[in-house]
């Protein structure tokens, strides 16, 4: 599909509308729900900007394919440094 | 305008090549802000509370601007690809230096940012001697704070000088609207999205999760 300029102008509507939404949230105290609520939109809005603005949705075809796997591990690589340290036995002093 | 270099079939095949090279580049910068993002997660698991604390000393408005300032500079070099694909270099190009123009606000505000915390003597390593820094989990938040950022707005100024020469290139009229003649343009394009990316996960974990 060929992206119009008008097109191109919605997108950046709906990055700013996520970005205040993330702002708002921010202010709300969701606690344990706050974290993956703030990078959840993030990452809405980092599919947004590499599908409609890096073209992939023009270009498409294997591009998604090896996005989603250099994705796939960098989730990985940083939930299991989070876990390491999160599920450890003997819990660090400074987790107050 | 394309010069076909001599390992290269034709112009089409040149394009894919260059296109993949540049995203394989990407994608080894990704890696970098992986691990960082990875020691980030884990330092945070560790200090949960202390993190929370620490971000409450950051400058949130300058932070959000600049948030604003990237997604927008975005829009503005995605439209300037694509007026060059409508034959409208002139446009193409008032729109690049738009965009570099937005990069320059960012840097200006970052550094006026450092320059806020520094005076607070919020600084990094063993210099910081502010009370925000009082315990480990705000110490580890604020050397992440300055490493990430900082290697974020290196990037920044590596783009912006990016963008301003695609921004003359595109005045001069080298690239034309073929898919194969404005490689450069699109791919700049790609760099300086890649680091508005890389800026929408810093926003929320220095700035937000407080």
């Amino acid at each position: 599909m060929k992206v119009t300029a008008r097109q191109f102008f919605l997108v950046w509507v709906a990055l700013m509308a996520l970005g205040a939404a993330s702002f708002g949230l921010s202010f709300l105290q969701l606690g344990a729900l706050e974290a993956p609520l703030a990078l959840l939109i993030a990452t809405v809005k980092a599919v947004l900007v590499v599908a409609f603005f890096m073209h992939v949705i023009e270009q498409g075809g294997t591009r998604w394919l090896y996005l989603l796997l250099a994705a796939l591990f960098v989730v990985t690589m940083v939930s299991l440094m989070a876990l390491d340290v999160a599920e450890r036995d003997v819990p660090s002093s400074r987790a107050r | 305008v394309t010069r076909l270099a001599i390992h290269y079939q034709d112009l089409e095949k040149q394009a894919h090549a260059v296109k993949l090279g540049v995203w394989i580049f990407v994608a080894s910068e990704l890696m970098i802000f992986a691990g960082l993002f990875g020691t980030y997660a884990a330092l945070r698991c560790e200090a949960p509370r202390e993190f929370a604390a620490a971000c409450r000393h950051s400058a949130l408005a300058i932070g959000t601007i600049n948030t604003g300032i990237l997604l927008t500079s975005s829009l503005l070099v995605a439209l300037a690809v694509h007026s060059v694909r409508e034959a409208r270099a002139r446009a193409g190009a008032l729109l690049l230096a738009g965009a570099v123009l937005l990069g320059a606000a960012f840097l200006a505000l970052k550094g006026t940012e450092y320059a806020a915390h520094l005076r607070e003597g919020i600084a990094p390593g063993v210099r910081g001697q502010a009370d925000a820094l009082a315990t480990p989990g705000a110490r580890a938040f604020f050397n992440l704070y300055y490493l990430m950022t900082g290697l974020h707005a290196v990037h920044v100024l590596a783009g912006s000088i990016v963008l301003a020469w695609l921004a003359v290139q595109t005045a001069r009229g080298v690239y034309g609207p073929a898919e194969h003649d404005h490689v450069a343009l699109e791919l700049g394009g790609v760099y300086w999205h890649f680091v508005d990316v890389v800026w929408l996960f810093l926003w929320p974990m220095f700035y937000l999760l407080r």
